[in-house]
């Protein structure tokens, strides 16, 4: 299969501190990769790199298709709905409103969204606000999924059922998924291949197959 | 755009409101409209600029973080995710501001103008009605905490809302 994100010798500095040290790795399409390592090893800040959203010191970044991205750190505008986020993500990016409505028709239910889609982000749960801004990347029909601990503070139940949404979202689109988390049990269970980085500066450790 | 704005503020606020409505008397006449509008114009901006500023400056960097991810292009950022972010911030600060321009155009009604509270408070003054000044006086704190009840609280309450 062809290679859709090429990350090569990627070096990331914070204020002259080192945070990821040459890192190289490439994902094929239709391939979930997962990335674990410890607290504040940098897993985030390689994802932002890959989601085209943080400069980098040096090193060659490629990524082909358009990209879904699920920050750790939820974002959704709090003067507009579930349904309202989502609608407009899909809208800049120039998913037609059918198409965006349907995902999200089809999508809310299996992830337990449904009776949420109209409340503004403010009267929900921090389980269900995470949720949401899975269904708004979703929604952009990306070719890529980014998924940056996604399974925090979901109860077990919703993580079987993304689980489950991630593997069959890859059987039926081809999509690549990329996940960065430091839950393993979860990460294994959704992954072609576990790329272990070390701590500071962020080094690929290991390589596992599974 | 900020240094030009605070330059010109400070060049605005330090000549008292006064000494403007009696320079802008003299530019357009008694009877003109003009300086009621302007001089209160001149109050209140410094007010709804600043707090535009300070507002777009608080925006929620992560905001942005998710205006780039989508690749929202300049406009679209600035209409969907920073000028609604400011809507709390400015309700609140069109509270302050209407309540410094309300005191402020019945000052320059005083000076200059031929008609308005502040123009027939100054009347009833000068030609010695006690009661004519009260009443005036009256309607203009009626009419201030009117406002600031039916209108501006209802719409700042509603904008908390819009709130991170
Ligand atoms: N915007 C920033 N400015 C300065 N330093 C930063 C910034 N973002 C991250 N860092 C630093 O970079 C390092 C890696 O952070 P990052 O968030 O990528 O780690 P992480 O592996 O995602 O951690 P966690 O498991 O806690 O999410 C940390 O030492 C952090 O302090
Ligand atoms: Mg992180």
């Amino acid at each position: 299969m062809e290679t859709v994100i090429v990350v090569e010798g990627l070096v990331k500095t914070y204020n002259g501190e080192l945070v990821l040290d040459h890192i190289s790795l490439r994902v094929r399409k239709g391939e979930s990769v997962g990335i674990a390592g410890p607290n504040g090893a940098g897993k985030s800040t390689l994802l932002r790199i890959i989601a085209g959203i943080e400069p980098y010191d040096d090193g060659i970044v490629q990524v082909k298709g358009s990209i879904g991205y699920v920050p750790q750190d939820i974002i959704l505008l709090p003067w507009r709905t579930v349904r309202g986020n989502i609608l407009l993500a899909a809208k800049i990016r120039g998913i037609p409103r059918l198409e965006a409505e349907k995902i999200v028709e089809a999508e809310a239910p299996r992830l337990g969204l449904e009776e949420y889609l109209d409340r503004y982000p403010k009267e929900i749960s921090g389980g269900t606000r995470r949720k949401a801004q899975i269904l708004m990347a979703l929604a952009l029909k990306p070719d890529i999924l980014l998924l940056d601990e996604p399974f925090t503070g979901l109860d077990s139940s919703t993580i079987e059922a993304l689980q489950e949404t991630i593997r069959r979202l890859r059987e039926e689109y081809g999509l690549t998924i990329v996940t960065v988390s430091h839950m393993m049990d979860e990460l294994t269970s959704i992954s072609d291949r576990l790329i272990l980085l070390t701590y500071k500066p962020a080094r690929i450790k290991a390589v596992v197959e599974l | 755009m900020e240094a030009f704005f605070n330059a010109l503020n400070t060049l605005v606020q330090s000549i008292s409101v006064l000494v403007w409505a009696i320079v802008l008397v003299m530019i357009f006449g008694v009877t003109s409209r003009k300086p009621p509008i302007l001089v209160v114009t001149a109050a209140t901006y410094p007010v709804l600029l600043s707090s535009l500023f300070g507002a777009v400056r608080s925006i929620d960097s992560r905001i942005m973080l998710l205006a780039r991810s989508l690749g929202a292009g300049k406009w679209e950022e600035l209409f969907y995710f920073v000028l609604p972010g400011t809507i709390p911030y400015l309700a609140a600060a069109s509270r302050t501001a209407i309540g410094i321009a309300l005191r402020i155009s019945v000052v320059a009604e005083a000076f200059g103008s031929s008609g308005g509270v502040g123009y027939w408070l100054v009347f009833s003054y000068d030609y010695g009605y006690k009661e004519g000044v009260f009443a005036w006086a009256l309607v203009l704190v009626v009419l201030m905490i009117a406002v600031d009840m039916l209108l501006l609280r209802p719409v700042e309450r509603w904008s908390e809302k819009w709130k991170l």
